[in-house]
């Protein structure tokens, strides 16, 4: 295509009023595409964040025992029992009761935590924690027995990662609440838990269900508290042996929970729980959207482009007279749909990034990036030339002598 | 209106020229619709837009004073991970609170309510974990919940121990599938409950009786607020303003958490009246504020989220349709701006042009539009067996069907306003100029 064929080509464009509708049409389709191209990435970083422990040959235990109401002290005897049961399973390494694991199926509720070093520790040091102005960070609490350490393999940054001597948090509460200083023997304080004081800092775990607020700003209480009929373990099994120690759990811990009680027991695989499942589903069915609405905007694009090339069987039979051939009309009628189609394009674009704020607003974190922006640009462009192709082909077919049948 | 018939005749010949070219128009703004309506129709049973209400429902918030739970309000209304939180604060009160609040006798009805865990055996003898909501008969009433077989409990089952139990939808068929569920017993915490009811609903996920459960599975079963205590269960997800005095469950109840809705119904302003007497005795003054539910749904209307972005693609997406065939109509009518030099030249008047051309647009609008839920199954099939938000499936219903093609309708009538004004100025002389 030499240079000097565009500016004709423009004229033609700018000349022919049903042009000017389409820029504003592959705008919209631009936006709807670039949306739909930015979450389903977004909703694909997020099927499942690392949880940031050794997860192999780890299983997870659930017990429900009969009501107790009230009776802590026999729910306690209970869950001792269950614990001793399963540390006596062939291929166990090592139990811990925990309040809640990431594989809960239940969305829980997020605590504060604050401590009494308050807003003046400095700013938060976690790229993407925010801290209320009165130093005030949201995040998830978990209770742990003494082995969660042990048995989830949980790395210090300072003291202990055992929570029997106070509370362990993870590396990005320390540096929200205490802008990176130090965190041992501070106390940290919450809406759900007494104040505690620190005992150790980890490196960053995400103990609950992904597609939550900063899953990383977590702290490992030393009670399991919460509703006395549930206990809740993980096992470390020994190297190979965690499907054994799944398929043996329930049948341990029958005689402890009773008949009317009920354990279930599951590998600690992430991708799946439920909403490692939704996040996927929902890649799934954005996808075929984003497919739907492009056979959409080419079924619309082609019934616009048979009028228009109809429009112009004299211009066409014209050209095709001065010796254009049938190679030179189909690039003419493509290029002549790509020019609006790009100026669309960069308006869309124009809006996705006006409108990128208010999308981060709802998914945290969510990009934009130059992949996206190209890809959204090449799809349009392709649905458009598709779109035009057959009205094109057939367009090629127009012979000279058209000219002369409207005189 | 006479020539009415006469325009769609026209605009119907017109269609009928090229009819593969008309047909794709049609497939595509029936595909579009489809998107449109099933978005539209996961929206309203979120928003549960379609449950009808009486308006002398009233709700209390219960004010407290600023602690580290409330730095919720300070920004959460902006922050869509903290915002549902916020409101469920508001929402919501505590068992000691609901207990005072329950002392007055100013409402004609009150309804109070909370989820809880419990274990459930069906005939099967098969175990399963259940959400159960233990509230009372007025509930049932009060929310509009109807009812595919039996009904709400006995009034003097309200007073617990009766055991009795209504299934949710989805527990119902799950449960027993052939139907038959009234009068069956299952087990739950590991006593006999008998089936008095069955209902005919899904819950919408955003429920006015426990406001943003999101991602929260159906209430799978009802149980009366009293069997509460004899069964020994927890509360569901309680909100804690300041930590218990030990581990216990009692403790947790006599705590400030927070996890009880409760709603009253005053119908008259001698009841409003005498109902803030109550709470002005009970939580002083400027401790409460009481909303109608109009008020109600202005205060914690739904706040920023995934699914209100969603919506507004949908939105953006049923614009872009209407734009489809406006452009279309609009392309169609320049490429044959002699036949409208012709038929002005012939004293077709302005008006007709106008009519031809608009009408024409709704005859591929139209049924566009009332093809769009059936466009949109394909969508919700996906929905529904990949994402699985909750154990309730997306189902076609009156009201988002009725809805969203009034919409679609709407919108389509509104665009092409444009088109058929646009072609209607053609001149007479426009033929002259063709070419």
């Amino acid at each position: 295509m030499a240079s000097s064929e565009l500016g004709p080509i423009w004229r033609s464009v700018r000349r022919h009023r049903a042009f000017a509708p389409l820029v504003v049409e592959v705008a919209l389709g631009y936006f709807i595409i670039g949306n739909l191209l930015m979450t389903i990435g977004w909703y694909a970083d997020h099927v499942m964040p690392t949880s940031g422990h050794r997860e192999a040959d780890v299983v997870e235990v659930v017990a429900r025992g009969p009501a107790a109401p009230d009776l802590v002290g026999n729910t306690l005897v209970r869950r001792q029992d269950e614990l001793s049961a399963l540390e006596r399973m062939p291929g166990v390494r090592a139990v811990a009761a925990v309040s809640s694991s990431s594989l809960d199926d239940c969305w829980e509720t997020p605590d504060t935590f604050w401590s009494d070093a308050g807003a003046g520790a400095g700013p938060s040091r976690c790229p993407g924690v925010a801290r209320s102005a009165d130093g005030v960070v949201v995040g998830w609490p978990v209770g742990a027995g003494a082995d969660i350490a042990k048995v989830l393999e949980l790395p210090a940054v300072e003291g202990s990662a055992d929570p029997r001597d106070g509370v362990v948090i993870t590396r990005c509460l320390r540096d929200a609440l205490f802008g990176g200083g130090t965190a041992l023997g501070r106390t940290l304080r919450s809406n759900r838990q007494p104040p505690t004081r620190i005992s150790g800092v980890i490196e960053d775990v995400r103990l609950h269900v992904a597609v939550l607020h900063q899953t990383n700003v977590t702290a490992i209480y030393p009670a399991v508290v919460g509703d006395l009929r549930v206990d809740r373990f993980v096992v470390r099994a020994e190297a190979g042996r965690a499907e054994a120690v799944r398929a043996a759990a329930a049948p341990a811990l029958a005689g402890v929970v009773g008949p009317q009680g009920l354990v279930t027991a599951r590998l600690f695989s992430e991708p799946d729980t439920r909403s490692a499942g939704i996040a996927r589903g929902t890649v799934v069915l954005l996808i075929y959207v984003g497919v739907l609405l492009g056979v959409l905007a080419i079924l619309g694009n082609f019934a616009v482009a048979a009028f228009l090339v109809g429009d112009r069987r004299r211009i066409i039979g014209v050209r095709r007279a001065l010796g254009a051939s049938r190679w030179d009309i189909l690039r003419y009628l493509l290029i002549e749909n790509l020019l609006p189609t790009q100026l669309g394009n960069l308006l869309g674009l124009l809006v996705v990034l006006a409108s990128l704020p208010a999308a981060k607003l709802r998914f945290a974190g969510i990009r934009f990036g130059i992949i996206d922006a190209v890809a959204t640009a090449f799809l349009l462009s392709l649905g458009g030339i598709l779109a035009k192709l057959v009205p094109a082909l057939r367009a090629t077919r127009i012979p000279p002598s058209v000219v002369t049948r409207s005189l | 209106m006479r020539l009415f018939g006469y325009h769609v005749g026209l605009a119907w010949r017109s269609l009928r020229r090229d009819p593969v070219v008309s047909a794709i128009m049609l497939v595509a703004l029936a595909l579009g619709n489809g998107v449109w309506w099933m978005s539209l129709a996961e929206y309203v049973r979120f928003s549960a837009w379609d449950i009808p209400l009486a308006p002398t429902l009233h709700q209390a918030e219960l004010l407290r004073p600023r602690d580290a739970s409330a730095v919720f309000a300070d920004g959460a209304r902006d922050n869509p991970y903290l915002a549902p939180r916020a409101i469920q604060e508001r929402t919501q009160v505590s068992y000691p609170e609901l207990q005072r609040l329950q002392a007055s006798a100013a409402p004609v009805r009150q309804s109070a309510g909370f989820r809880a865990e419990v274990v459930v055996r069906g005939p099967d003898g098969g175990g399963a974990v259940k959400i159960a909501r233990f509230t009372n008969r007025a509930f049932f009433s009060m929310f509009a919940r109807p009812f595919s077989a039996g009904g709400p409990w006995p009034e003097d089952a309200d007073a617990g121990g009766a055991g009795v139990v209504v299934l949710g939808r989805a527990t119902g068929r799950a449960l027993f599938p052939r139907g038959g569920a009234v009068g069956q017993t299952i087990t739950i915490e590991g006593r006999p409950f008998r089936v008095v009811g069955v209902l005919a609903e899904y819950q919408p996920l955003n429920a006015p009786w426990q406001l943003l459960i999101i991602g929260g599975s159906e209430d799978a079963l009802f149980l009366p607020l009293a069997d509460f205590d004899a069964l020994g269960v927890w509360p569901d997800q309680p909100l804690l303003h300041t930590p218990p005095e030990s581990d216990s469950r009692s403790a947790l109840l006599r705590s400030d958490a927070r996890f009880v809705v409760s709603w009253v119904d005053l119908p008259t302003p001698a009841h409003v009246e005498a109902y803030r007497r109550d709470l002005d005795r009970s939580f002083g003054p400027g401790g409460y504020v009481l909303r109608s539910l109009a008020e109600w749904r202005r205060a914690f209307a739904m706040p920023t989220s995934q699914l209100s972005f969603f919506s507004f693609l949908a939105v953006i997406v049923l614009v872009g349709g209407v734009f489809t065939l406006v452009r279309f109509l609009f392309t169609k009518g320049l490429t044959r701006g002699a036949e409208l030099g012709v038929y002005r030249a012939l004293g077709a008047p302005r008006g007709s042009i106008f009519a031809r051309t608009w009408a024409e647009g709704m005859l591929l609008g139209v049924p566009a539009a009332v093809l769009g839920p059936l466009a949109a199954q394909p969508t919700c099939w996906i929905f529904n067996h990949y994402v699985r938000l909750v154990d309730m499936p997306l189902e076609v219903t009156a009201f988002p069907v009725f809805v969203g093609i009034a919409i679609s309708i709407a919108a389509t009538a509104l665009g092409l306003l444009y088109p058929a004004w646009r072609l209607s100025r053609a001149t007479p002389t426009v033929y002259l100029g063709m070419g």
